[in-house]
């Protein structure tokens, strides 16, 4: 049994930690957790009417790992990176939960936009280099995001796309990730080595899972309709899901969903070779 | 560019008759830090004007109560964790005083564990490069600690791996940097090296990190020979080789892998490390229990990628029609192929007679094909070298499967592991990269 059946409330929100936000609205809810719209009320430190994003999940414990990666990203400044403002600790329910803070991005999730058909290549290099500058700079800390799909990639109006989730919810939605054979990401978007839950995963675990969505955008839909086994010996080749598409460009998105990860292009190569295919 | 490195301990020179060496690689388990700092480096010895020192952290967990020499000499370097000082006062003793004495007794200061606890670890690496800068190496190695765990998750030796760039980037920006990777074979024989999880992720995480170099020493645990016969072992160093070329890394040197380093070469090593002795071609952690033993001289052949023990195997073989195919021609070997190609047994050329002690025409031949081999391959492109290498071990192992016949043969002829190295690298031909 998930731990919020019923989904959590914007008032078990407002009674949970009062006067912190104001004009809360759920955004999603899932079993484990859910999302919301706020604004910063009067006992927030950020100004009154500030929108952020809060996420609340159910967490018993978290690894020490996670403070550290916290207080990384809590650092970190990426132009298209969702920007963190402040995590703590709070009952609801009786349960012991994470909070999780970040700024709000306004604008439509990728995947809401490909429920509309395929992309332009210029317009899927733009996605790609954007969020391959988030991973070059979060490997640079050693952190691999694991979870990087349509959900939680936001189209700004200006065209930029934005990562929204930090990945820390991997620690809290689950706290075993030590325990051999289990992993942590979105089915489908797993790269190979992550489906098979190793520990020890790279930025190109990323860098696959971006290479799927790069795919998707090509096709409107997912490469393998999210069925994750056809992916354990990489994704499909590229060429065939659009018509005349540059030979750079699904040489590089091959390369990107390539089954071993040595022959996958580091985050900064992506966005070097999706350079000269933006508009 | 192809190059050959030679290993440095107490004993340095190297003919000046040998050409082809382009370095030498330092090894604090042969030479004391107290005797090697009072060395002048380069000067005569032109090989070391390109020097490394390899910090052999995978050495920690030497026993020092059956092995007190060579732990006496790594704790001189001071990145070896111990419970006391073991100082050296050169005003008082020499060197070798110092290391007679001390290791007398070393197994109480001596450790055998990594310096794992607060800031020991960051102090060792700090202690360590700073050493290696101060001896003007061309280039860090990275310390690392042993790997012999196949379901290893590499976590700790990413953890030395991070904090040693970190610190290349504090006290040198400009040194390139060797990451190094010291494998058990234990953790490479066992399952198909092209599927070996823990390969998987050393590859994996090394390349990821952009590193300029990696140092690769596999470490001989489950055999005893100075070749590895396992193709798994063999096929795992050129997978490795291999993977992290194409991985982006700019320079592979491979160490302690006898001639099996040369053969590394075909699947993309720049460098390889070796030397004549036993104690320079494997890394045998129970070789530091014993001494070298009794050394006498032994032919390489380089058509059978491998040695000749000289008491009667070459002889038989010369006298079984073989001595065409194992001719291999350096001025060192000239008189000896000579006299045998006369009729003559091994025993009539006094620098190659079966004499304890009768090395130095061994090791110069071993040395004179080593830099002759290394400087062919400089020459050739990728295919090229890689056809060669198929060619070598195709007519290596017809040589020794001939040559089996009229066995057996001293432990030391090696006509054992060319069946391996053919099937690892036929395999590498048809999964590299």
């Amino acid at each position: 049994m998930p731990p919020f059946d019923p989904p959590l409330l914007p008032d078990e929100v407002d009674h949970a930690l009062p006067g912190r936000y104001r004009a809360i609205q759920v955004l999603k809810s899932g079993g484990q957790g859910a999302v919301f719209r706020v604004e910063a009320g009067v006992d927030h430190p950020e100004p009154p009417g500030t929108p952020l994003a809060l996420k609340i999940y159910a967490a018993d414990q978290l690894e020490e790992r996670t403070d550290r990666e916290i207080d990384t990203l809590s650092h970190l400044h990426v132009d298209t990176l969702v920007e963190f403002v402040g995590t703590g600790r709070v009952t609801v329910r009786g349960l012991p939960c994470v909070w999780l803070e970040t700024t709000f991005i306004e604008g439509e999730p990728l995947s809401s936009i490909l429920q509309r058909g395929p992309l332009p290549v210029p317009q899927i290099a733009r996605i790609a280099s954007d969020i391959g500058v988030v991973l070059d700079r979060l490997w640079e800390r050693r952190i691999v995001h694991r979870d990087v799909k349509p959900d939680n990639i936001m189209l700004r109006a200006d065209g930029r796309a934005i990562l929204i989730d930090l990945g820390i919810a991997r620690y809290v939605e689950m706290d075993s990730l030590t325990t051999a054979g289990k992993t942590w990401g979105t089915v489908g978007y797993f790269s190979p080595e992550q489906f098979r839950a190793v520990r020890a995963l790279t930025c190109k675990s990323d860098v696959f899972a971006l290479g799927v969505v790069v795919q998707e955008c090509l096709l409107g839909r997912h490469p393998t309709a999210r069925r994750q086994p056809q992916l354990v010996g990489g994704g499909p080749a590229t060429a065939p899901l659009a018509p005349s598409l540059p030979a750079d460009f699904c040489a590089l998105v091959d390369r990107m969903v390539h089954r071993d990860p040595v022959r996958r292009p580091a985050p900064s190569e992506v966005v070097a070779g999706m350079r000269p295919f933006v508009l | 560019m192809k190059e050959l490195f030679v290993v440095a301990g107490y004993q340095m020179s190297v003919s000046p008759a040998i050409a082809g060496i382009t370095g030498a690689v330092i090894m604090p388990s042969h030479v004391s830090y107290h005797a090697l700092s009072h060395r002048p480096l380069g000067k005569g010895h032109p090989h070391l004007e390109r020097r490394l020192l390899d910090p052999q952290m995978y050495l920690a967990e030497l026993n020092a109560a059956s092995c007190p020499l060579p732990c006496a000499r790594l704790a001189s370097y001071g990145w070896f964790p111990l419970t006391r000082e073991v100082p050296f006062d050169s005003s008082k003793e020499k060197a070798g005083e110092w290391l007679k004495s001390r290791s007398q007794g070393i197994e109480t200061a001596w450790t055998a564990c990594l310096p794992t606890r607060g800031g020991e670890r960051e102090d060792a690496i700090r202690q360590c490069l700073l050493r290696q800068q101060g001896l003007g190496v061309e280039a860090f190695i990275l310390p690392t600690p042993l790997t012999q765990d196949i379901n290893s998750d590499y976590s700790e030796e990413l953890d030395w791996l991070e904090s040693g760039l970190t610190i290349c980037r504090e006290i040198a920006p400009d040194i390139p940097v060797y990451g190094s990777i010291a494998l058990s074979d234990v953790a490479l024989r066992g399952p198909d090296p092209w599927s070996n999880p823990l390969l998987n992720i050393v590859l994996d995480q090394l390349t990821a990190r952009g590193i300029w170099g990696a140092y690769i020493v596999p470490v001989m645990s489950s055999e005893d020979s100075y070749y590895f016969t396992h193709p798994h072992t063999v096929g795992a160093l050129l997978r490795l080789c291999n993977g992290l070329k194409a991985g982006g890394v700019q320079r592979v040197m491979v160490s302690f892998a006898g001639t099996a380093g040369l053969l590394c070469m075909a699947a993309g090593a720049d460098a390889w490390v070796t030397g004549w002795f036993k104690s320079q071609r494997r890394m045998r952690l129970s070789d530091f229990e014993r001494t070298e033993g009794r050394v006498v001289p032994a032919y390489y052949s380089h058509p059978l990628g491998g040695e000749f023990h000289m008491l009667m195997d070459l002889d038989r073989g010369v006298g079984a029609g073989f001595l065409d195919r194992i001719a291999d021609t350096t001025p060192e070997s000239e008189g000896l192929l000579r006299a045998l190609g006369a009729g003559r047994p091994v025993a009539s050329v006094p620098a190659w007679q079966h004499r304890i002690g009768n090395r130095s025409a061994s090791i110069n031949h071993f040395l004179m094909v080593s830099a002759r081999e290394t400087a062919l391959r400089a020459l050739l492109s990728d295919v090229e070298i890689h056809a060669h290498a198929a060619a070598w071990l195709d007519a290596a192992y017809a040589l020794s499967a001939d040559l089996q016949r009229i066995g057996p043969f001293n432990p030391r002829t090696a006509v054992n592991h060319q069946f391996g190295w053919r099937g690892a690298f036929e395999r590498f031909g048809k999964e590299r990269y």
